[in-house]
């Protein structure tokens, strides 16, 4: 009988009346409230939780504080939000360390519940000054806008489901199963602390600060350093990043929208990963046995939870694309429908890559020349060295608003990261007892540098892939694919070699010192690794296809051993999966509701700082000026910098900005006169001021011409693939 | 033919190894006290750099007791500003005083362009008189014709196992038995793929018996003891470091326990079914690995396995005639060996996550102090 879905239409309905709803608050005015006071702490004597308003009403919604101060130190205090009636989880903010260069503190607040008890308080160390001022307490849309997101998102879920689906129930109901279970870890309110998970997620209020200061895309990351503006978004590509960065406008906090991100990408990574191991062994069965395999295996889930290495983990959702394409470049048969697409699937598994982690590129481009000089002998048939061309030609379209940008800037400046092959990495690998580690036990990864023991993390393929590949091996070795002839076997077998090397290369045991030592370029890249276990993500994608085709060769010919293969992934992925979420991992966590919380100094290795550039120094700071300069009405906002100035002396006179000489800042005055900048020896941005020069100064970051026209060819790109898309589709 | 060819490089290979074994020792680097350098800051005493190629060498100090010796005593060690990652393994010694002679013994993996030798005196104002010798001895060459010989061993063993079960004459159910039971083997010896040495509550005791075998002070060994002491000792008077000679003890242990129960159970049942979770029970049982790796004695672990034996072969024959006829299911099998499988691989990966790192390449970690 086919039943009409009454109910799933009454609360579609009902989810599009409440969206209206959110939209009519938003409409609304908001509120603000004013309290005049002020509270001097005593120099000397440390407090915590000093209440410096209290007895604050305020209703539901997220807020935005305001508490003016004057503080002679730097991290001298923290101002906080606190009230002890309102249910855990009922408040969240983390309040914000005050500096010695700043007037007020601005950060949001969350509040579920109305109060009456809110108080304001600061934790004070007692090392320098501190006086309090006004506070100013703005409501603002942000509650109203999440709502809306989250019943927007519902109703989209709910119109999906009203689709005929066509019978694909198991493989939804799979790659939900497989989300599931690599998405419990953000099923909490916290975050699992990783050593890079704060470095990711400046990134993310990094794109959020971008765009709400007028930035697209977002090149110069503005308020990070202290408000220097720091050039992270120019070599790391933080294309995925936009998705959380969106969350966090409509009002999700940090965790949530970090959360929300790697949940979007489990389930990007388990549907990827079955299309295309689905499409590489032809059994929908045996693709999601190897997008669990694959999106739940040891080293993606270390790296993208334990480490939080967000931009590696990021990468692993497209290295399937580039082995699938590889696959069918170079085994299917060119008649075939398949290998028509071939270039697509290669080219957006690269443009994927460069733009989540060009590390994981480099390591990609290295395994695709092995599988070019392995396929030599094809790659001079024009029509497979033509699928390759197009997919290049492609994934080079789509990347290129991020590629010039990034070679304009590595080549042109002299960034840190230009002067870092002096580190050897060899010392960092893994060894190869830790491949083969299935199971995470209740330890906390130490720093790779702490050595000794600190090097055993779970870092590796884990035992069900080490074991599906030894079972490769031997059945090739014993004689039992020997009438195997399909292009599948015959990739697996390339697969089970590079990822043996693959494996080999990840571990201490390989010669990295050596291949460092012979020539500069050589060093270079060698140390860009930073850690051979990168290797592993490759390690891990081969093993998992060579696993399918030892699942596969079962399923043919001993069924038996096929049923039991499945059941032995399902347990051990399980087993092993669930001593991780019971392991003292999960208290390693914090939750962060916003930047204010992080502060604005952590930049990793601060790889993208011009050389020289001493980041101890910075903090946040007012321009400053030489003695017959007046500087008035100072204005920084994102990237731009006002101000006016006199200069009364008969000598050029210089401004020093606090802002972080990149190329792309351009100096101009209210008479369109143009200022030149120069550096201050501390790579600042420096103004030269005429002699009796008066008038109004704007310092801005404005993308050169060729980056814009490079960003007109991805959009081209991208909207010619959708019309392709579209053509290709109505064709069938 | 081709197979004859390959045989006959491989005998000439290993001919020109082993002649090679014979040449290569010498002295290559000489110094006495009197040409050593303080450093100011540490209060240690340096050589002039030296170079290194790969092998096996030994510091030798010779104190001339009558005029100082080596003082207080002291610590003494090669060293390398520069080098490749683990390009220089060893680990230093403790002298006493009243040292005469003594040889210390480092492996050089990497040419190692500028290595010297390190003194720590324990009193630094002490008047002292010895020579200091790096030489290299001719067990670098040594080993690696071993390890080429076993190279040859094994892909021999593996290629003529292939051609038989190729010909027909391996059954498949003697085939993946072998296989089953290398598995069996290979899953106990995960900890052993650890590039350090991962020591149990007893494998001090174990080396330091070693040592005394070297050393031919019997007297200090149990007699039981030699029953697997001999490996370690045979691997290191070859010339192998400590750690090589630990693991590869290890790993002989368990690949004779798991044949004698193989052969034992195997001829006491013939369904194969039944004859390898058994033998997976005797190697991966919890008491069996504790006894191998938390307390790092072979011989309890042999104990272990042999009682089990008893048991099984007790068990197996009073079961014998009950059963006949009755067939196992091959889920039953899968199950019992998951089961124990995740179990002993999670055991391991407990021990591998929580193990100290200890690079002993020499007996001095150990033997000092005596």
């Amino acid at each position: 009988m086919n039943r009409k879905p009454y109910i799933r239409y009454t609360l579609l309905g009902i989810l599009l009346l409440l969206s209206l709803l959110c939209v009519i608050r938003i409409a609304m005015p908001n509120r603000e409230w004013n309290y005049n006071g002020s509270y001097e702490f005593s120099k000397g004597e440390s407090c915590t939780d000093q209440a410096v308003y209290e007895h604050i009403a305020l209703g539901m919604g997220v807020y935005r504080l305001e508490l003016s101060y004057e503080s002679a130190g730097d991290t001298n205090a923290i101002c906080n939000v606190k009230d002890g009636t309102v249910y855990s989880g009922g408040l969240l903010c983390n309040g914000e360390h005050m500096y010695a260069a700043l007037d007020h503190t601005s950060y949001d607040f969350w509040l579920f519940e109305p109060t009456e008890e809110l108080a304001v308080t600061i934790d004070y160390s007692g090392q320098e000054s501190l006086t309090t001022g006004n506070l100013r307490i703005v409501e603002t849309n942000l509650l109203w806008s999440r709502y809306l997101v989250i019943l927007l998102a519902l109703s989209a879920v709910l119109l999906w489901t009203l689709k005929d689906k066509k019978g694909d129930a198991l493989v939804i109901f799979g790659i939900g199963v497989i989300t599931f279970l690599a998405s419990i870890p953000y099923l909490y309110d916290g975050m699992v602390s990783g050593a890079d998970l704060t470095y990711h997620l400046l990134r993310i209020e990094g794109v959020k600060d971008g765009l709400l200061t007028g930035q697209f895309p977002v090149r110069l990351e503005p308020r990070w350093v202290f408000d220097h503006g720091y050039a992270n978004g120019i070599f790391y590509c933080n294309l995925l990043l936009y998705f959380p960065a969106l969350l966090r406008m409509v009002g999700f906090t940090l965790t949530e929208s970090y959360a929300a991100y790697c949940i979007a990408l489990n389930f990007a990574t388990a549907a990827i990963a079955w299309y295309c191991f689905r499409g590489m062994f032809r059994d929908r069965v045996i693709g999601l046995v190897c997008s669990g395999l694959y999106t739940l295996s040891i080293f993606r889930i270390f790296k993208l939870l334990m480490v939080g290495a967000v931009g590696e983990g990021s990468a692993f959702t497209f290295l399937p694309l580039v082995v699938y394409g590889i696959y069918l470049v170079f085994e299917r048969d060119v008649e075939e429908q398949e290998f028509q697409k071939s270039w697509i699937i290669l080219g957006l598994g690269y443009a994927g890559l460069i733009q989540t982690h060009v590390l994981t590129c480099e390591i990609t481009a290295f395994m695709t020349i092995l599988f070019c000089l392995i396929y030599l002998r094809r790659i001079f048939f024009l029509p497979r060295f033509l699928q390759l061309v197009k997919g290049a030609f492609l994934a080079l379209g789509l990347s290129l608003w991020y590629l010039v940008p990034f070679l304009d800037y590595y080549l042109t400046q002299d960034v840190r990261i230009r002067h870092a092959s002096a580190r050897t990495i060899q010392d960092r690998g893994t060894l190869p007892a830790q491949i083969l580690q299935q199971f995470w036990l209740g330890r906390y990864p130490e720093t790779m540098e702490s050595g000794g023991a600190g090097y055993l993390n779970p870092v590796g393929v884990g035992m069900l892939l080490a074991a599906g590949t030894f079972l490769f091996f031997l059945l090739l070795l014993l004689g039992d694919l020997q009438k195997e002839k399909d292009a599948e076997k015959r990739f697996a077998m390339k697969a089970a070699g590079l990822g043996c090397l693959a494996l080999w290369m990840a571990t201490s045991a390989f010669p990295w010192d050596r291949m460092q030592k012979l020539s500069g370029i050589a060093a270079t890249l060698v140390s860009s690794l930073q850690f051979p276990n990168r290797f592993l993500g490759w390690g891990t994608v081969l093993l998992v296809t060579v696993t399918g085709y030892v699942i596969r060769y079962f399923q043919k010919h001993h069924k038996m051993f096929y049923q039991m293969s499945l059941l032995t992934a399902g347990v051990v992925l399980s087993v092993s999966y669930a001593y991780e979420m019971d392991s003292e991992v999960q208290q390693m966590d914090f939750a962060l509701y916003n930047q204010e919380s992080m502060g604005f100094g952590y930049i990793s290795g601060e790889e993208y700082l011009i050389y020289g550039t001493d980041s101890a120094k910075l903090t946040f700071a007012r321009p400053e000026t030489g003695e017959n300069v007046q500087l008035t009405d100072y204005a920084k906002h994102g990237l731009k910098m006002e101000f006016s100035c006199v200069n009364g002396s008969t000598e050029e006179e210089i401004i020093t900005l606090p802002a972080l000489l990149y190329k792309g800042y351009v100096a101009s005055d209210d008479k369109g006169q143009r200022l030149e900048i120069t550096d201050d020896g501390r790579h600042l941005i420096q103004l030269r001021i005429p002699a009796g020069y008066t008038g109004t100064v704007s310092v801005r970051f404005t993308e050169p011409l060729y980056w814009r026209v490079s960003e007109g060819i991805t959009y081209l790109t991208a909207v010619g693939m959708v019309i392709y898309g579209i053509r290709k589709r109505r064709q069938r | 033919m081709k197979k004859k060819w390959i045989l006959l490089v491989e005998a000439v290979l290993l001919l020109v190894l082993l002649l090679l074994t014979f040449f290569g020792s010498g002295v290559v680097f000489e110094t006495d006290e009197s040409q050593l350098l303080r450093e100011e800051e540490t209060g240690a005493v340096v050589s002039k750099d030296f170079m290194l190629s790969p092998g096996m060498y030994h510091i030798v100090v010779t104190g001339d007791i009558a005029n100082g010796g080596i003082g207080s005593g002291m610590e003494i060690g090669l060293e390398a500003a520069e080098s490749t990652y683990h390009a220089m393994r060893g680990n230093r010694a403790m002298l006493p005083a009243g040292t005469a002679y003594r040889e210390v013994t480092y492996y050089v993996t990497d040419k190692i362009m500028a290595a010297h030798v390190l003194i720590q005196p324990f009193v630094e104002e002490d008047t002292v008189s010895y020579e200091v010798k790096v030489e290299k001895t001719t067990a670098g060459r040594r080993m690696l014709f071993v390890m080429a010989l076993l190279l040859c061993v094994c892909l021999d063993g593996i290629l003529v196992f292939r051609k038989k079960v190729l010909a027909g004459e391996v059954s498949t159910q003697k085939k993946w038995t072998v296989c089953a039971l290398v598995g069996i083997w290979g899953g106990a010896c995960i900890p052993l793929l650890l590039d350090y040495l991962m020591l149990g509550t007893d494998s001090v005791q174990c080396l330091k018996e070693t040592e005394y075998v070297l050393r031919g002070e019997w007297s200090r060994i149990p007699v039981l003891h030699l029953l697997y002491l001999w490996v370690p000792a045979l691997v290191r008077w070859i010339g192998f470091p400590v750690a090589t000679a630990y693991k590869t003890m290890i790993a002989l242990s368990v690949a004779i326990a798991l044949l004698l129960l193989y052969f034992l159970f195997a001829a006491l049942e013939k369904e194969v079914r039944i004859v390898l979770p058994a033998v997976a029970l005797g190697i991966w049982n919890p008491l069996a690995i504790r006894a191998l790796y938390g307390a790092g004695n072979p011989g309890r672990f042999l104990l272990c396995v042999l009682c089990y034996a008893v048991i099984g072969g007790v068990t197996g024959m009073l079961l014998r005639k009950r059963k006949r006829g009755y067939k196992i299911s091959p889920w039953a099998v899968f199950a019992v060996a998951l089961v124990l499988l995740l179990q002993v691989v999670y055991f391991e990966n407990t021990i591998l996550l929580q193990s100290d790192v200890n690079y002993w390449y020499n007996e001095e970690p150990f033997m000092t102090g005596e």
